[in-house]
């Protein structure tokens, strides 16, 4: 099983976006995928039409106390299942801190379905937290999306310096890409050319802006069901060639 | 809940069951398609052994698509796209099904045309809840006759069974009946066949009242359709797993009617065991030598090239000689005579065989326990020094046993007759390692006399003898475990197994 996380310390960079599209190419392909809605907001369970609910609470979920199995729910698509969010998650740092060991707590959750899945896809809140760490230990890859801004090395920095200080047995790797890109605009293809020939964990593939992801709340699926020749879902697909390229995990 | 399919009987139309289904829940058509299917497996069927089944699926455009699934539920568990069939396990792209099928080949074990409709079943948020796919399969046979099945299948979707159970219940308050048996089971019946491995054994179903002759009957003509059956493939070298079958079929066949004294009329037995032991002792060589390539398989040192190339060369002329014998008179007499003798009628009581019409149980019950006293006489007398043969006429005694307890498996409880066998196969394995060793060893030694006049480099003659080596300390090793394993074959307490068996003291 391997474990990837869509995560960004900022919001509304196409965290929800990307967790969507990827689990819907690596359940394409024939892997086995679940993706774990863990932002309270529940903007990937609204993409794939599940209730955003979790029974019995997202308390006694990240506790251990409720079998995680019967509460997966099956979406549009074969072999990708979702676990849904829940509005209690945005407690989920308190959660957390009451249990044992809090950082291996999602992990720990994760694993009675070890042998059911392939590919595992995250979607995180925004934030550096408990939450974070939590994902951190329970991932192999992090996959940061990042809008081509001023200072978008920053937000890197501090995610390395964050992941260094934790001293992790196995940290995840990270994987930076620039999404929202408009290659009109001379600032987002300046700030694409450093980053890009400075920072090794910059990916090469870029996601563009386009309204067909705006598409993707209307018609609430992948971009691949609905606009498959459309310069996003082909970002994907080279998005997702590429983080398999870089080796198995 | 898995899926569950549902046999759609000729009386009830698509159109009544897409009716129904709208009446139950909102329903979305999705993506259907044609496709000519070819269904393949091993000679012994080893994938559906394993649970699993394998299409070979080529669209309009004869684009194809490899699919495994789960043989029960008709799950998907594997995809890929392909550009030529399978043959055998290294064109396939999944490791542990490789595994399954190791050297054999795969053959088309059947096709058929299918043409699939796809439905989602949507809740009010418009999410998918289930899946329906109605199918429609044509089976076609090699005659040119045709069979429609049609099926209705509901596929539960994660998280919201209870939309499946609604549908199934309205499917099933039609008159539709859950199909029960993998859908290879149906296409293989809507010809005539028999689910895959069921008639491979010489299980017959016996009664222990019904009459001797017709008991023997029923196994000899089982073991007659398995040599007809296996017949075509031995031919065309399909797969050394047809000689294989070929081979046991006739062995088994030689060894009951040879047994049959007292059951069949004598003059008819001794004619047919001699026939049959013509035909065994043709497939004799073929079947060594195939033994002997497919242990080079897999090995690629240079130096053995000669020997395989040396190997093929014998096998092919086997194979010549053996074409010939089924091309011959003689053969269309034998399996002629065969025929003859399983369907004619149990006669009254004769001379000839005065056992024919007592209960098959009773008669069968002494045999084996004849033939037990055989294999226990015989393993008594071997000692440290007895010679080869009485270890080789041994294990002839063994087999006889053990064919008779396979033959009239139907008439003794499974559990007893599989832990009878379970120990008789223990004994069975010692002396066949013993005897294989040996007689390997000197056909290797033929071999290399052989090699050596064709001038092969020295290194195939020195690989050969390693061979040999090996195959004499397996040899050595086999013959100092007999008699651990002989002892334990004539402990009292496997005595009392087999005596509780067949009712009667050995």
């Amino acid at each position: 099983m391997r474990v990837i996380a869509a995560y960004s310390i900022k919001g509304g960079v196409g965290k929800t976006t990307t967790a969507v599209n990827l689990a819907y190419l690596s359940a394409v392909e024939g892997a086995r995928t679940l993706v774990w809605d863990l932002d309270p907001q529940g903007a990937a369970s609204y993409m794939f039409r599940v209730k955003p609910r979790v029974k019995g609470g997202g308390r006694r979920l990240v506790r251990g106390r409720l079998d995680v199995d019967s509460l997966i729910r099956g979406t549009d698509f074969d072999r990708l299942d979702l676990l849904p969010a829940d509005l209690s998650y945005r407690h989920m740092d308190l959660h957390l801190d009451t249990t044992k060991r809090p950082t291996r707590q999602l992990a720990r959750v994760l694993a009675p379905v070890r042998d059911q899945y392939d590919t595992v896809v995250l979607d995180c809140p925004p934030s550096l937290s408990l939450v974070s760490e939590s994902v951190f230990e329970a991932a192999a890859r992090v996959l940061v999306p990042m809008v081509p801004a001023p200072l978008p090395a920053r937000t890197l920095d501090q995610l390395q310096a964050f992941l260094k200080a934790r001293e992790m047995r196995r940290p995840p790797k990270v994987m930076a890409f620039f999404t929202m890109v408009d290659r009109r605009r001379k600032l987002h293809r300046e700030i694409i050319t450093e980053l890009a020939g400075t920072r090794p964990e910059v990916l090469a593939a870029e996601v563009p802006a386009s309204t067909t992801f705006e598409q993707m709340g209307m018609r609430q699926a992948p971009v691949e069901i609905f606009a498959p020749r459309s310069s996003a879902a082909a970002a994907y697909r080279k998005l997702w060639d590429e983080i398999r390229d870089q080796g198995e995990f | 809940m898995g899926p569950l399919r549902y046999r759609l009987p000729s009386r009830i139309s698509t159109r009544a069951v897409l009716a129904r289904l709208g009446d139950t829940a909102i329903i979305a058509a999705e993506p259907g398609g044609a496709s000519a299917r070819q269904y393949l497996d091993t000679a012994d069927w080893r994938l559906y052994g394993s649970g699993r089944t394998l299409e070979v699926g080529a669209d309009r455009w004869g684009a194809g698509t490899l699919t495994l699934r789960d043989a029960r539920s008709g799950e998907v568990q594997a995809t890929a796209e392909m550009e030529n069939a399978p043959a055998e396990a290294r064109d396939l792209p999944w490791d542990p099904v490789r595994s399954v099928i190791e050297g054999r080949r795969l053959l088309v074990q059947a096709t058929a045309q299918a043409r699939l409709q796809r439905l989602a079943v949507l809740n009010p948020d418009a999410k998918t809840v289930a899946r329906v796919f109605l199918d429609r399969f044509v089976v076609v046979e090699p005659a040119g006759g045709r069979h429609v099945l049609r099926f209705v299948t509901v596929v539960p979707v994660r998280g919201y069974s209870s939309w499946a159970a609604r549908i199934t219940a309205a499917l099933e308050e039609m008159g539709l009946q859950a199909a029960g048996v993998p859908l290879i089971v149906s296409i293989l019946a809507a010809t005539g066949r028999a689910e895959p491995g069921a008639d491979r054994g010489p299980g017959v179903p016996l009664e222990r009242e019904m009459p001797a002759a017709a008991a023997v009957g029923a196994v000899l003509e089982r073991l007659r359709n398995h040599v007809v059956a296996n017949e075509e493939g031995v031919r065309q070298q399909l797969d050394i797993e047809f000689l294989h079958d070929y081979r046991v079929a006739v062995r088994r066949a030689r060894s009951m009617v040879r047994q049959a004294g007292g059951i069949l009329p004598a003059g008819q037995v001794s004619a047919l065991a001699g026939e049959l032991g013509w035909l065994g002792a043709l497939t004799g060589p073929p079947r060594d030598l195939d033994v002997h390539l497919e242990e080079l398989e897999g090995r690629t040192e240079r130096e053995l090239e000669p020997l395989r190339a040396y190997l093929a060369e014998k096998r092919q002329h086997a194979q010549l000689q053996l074409l010939s014998a089924l091309d011959s008179e003689r053969y269309k007499l034998l399996i002629d005579q065969w025929q003859s003798m399983v369907s004619g009628s149990p006669g009254p009581y004769s001379e000839e065989a005065p056992d024919a019409g007592r209960p098959a149980g009773e008669v069968a019950d002494e045999h084996v326990a004849r033939a037990y006293r055989r294999v226990l006489k015989r393993g008594r007398a071997i000692h440290a020094g007895s010679p080869a043969e009485a270890l080789h006429d041994l294990r002839k005694r063994a087999k006889e046993l053990r064919y008779l307890l396979e033959c009239f498996q139907t008439l003794y409880p499974d559990h007893d007759r599989t832990a009878a066998v379970k120990e008789l196969k223990l004994l069975q394995e010692n002396l066949g390692e013993y005897q294989d060793c040996q007689v390997q060893a000197v056909a290797l030694q033929t071999m290399a006399d052989e090699l050596m006049e064709r001038r092969v480099p020295a290194a195939t003659l020195m690989a050969l003898g390693r061979q040999t080596d090996e195959l004499e300390r397996r040899e050595a090793q086999a013959r100092e475990e007999f008699e651990a394993r002989f002892a334990r074959f004539s402990s009292a307490r496997n005595r009392r197994r087999l005596e509780s068996l067949v009712g009667m003291r050995t």
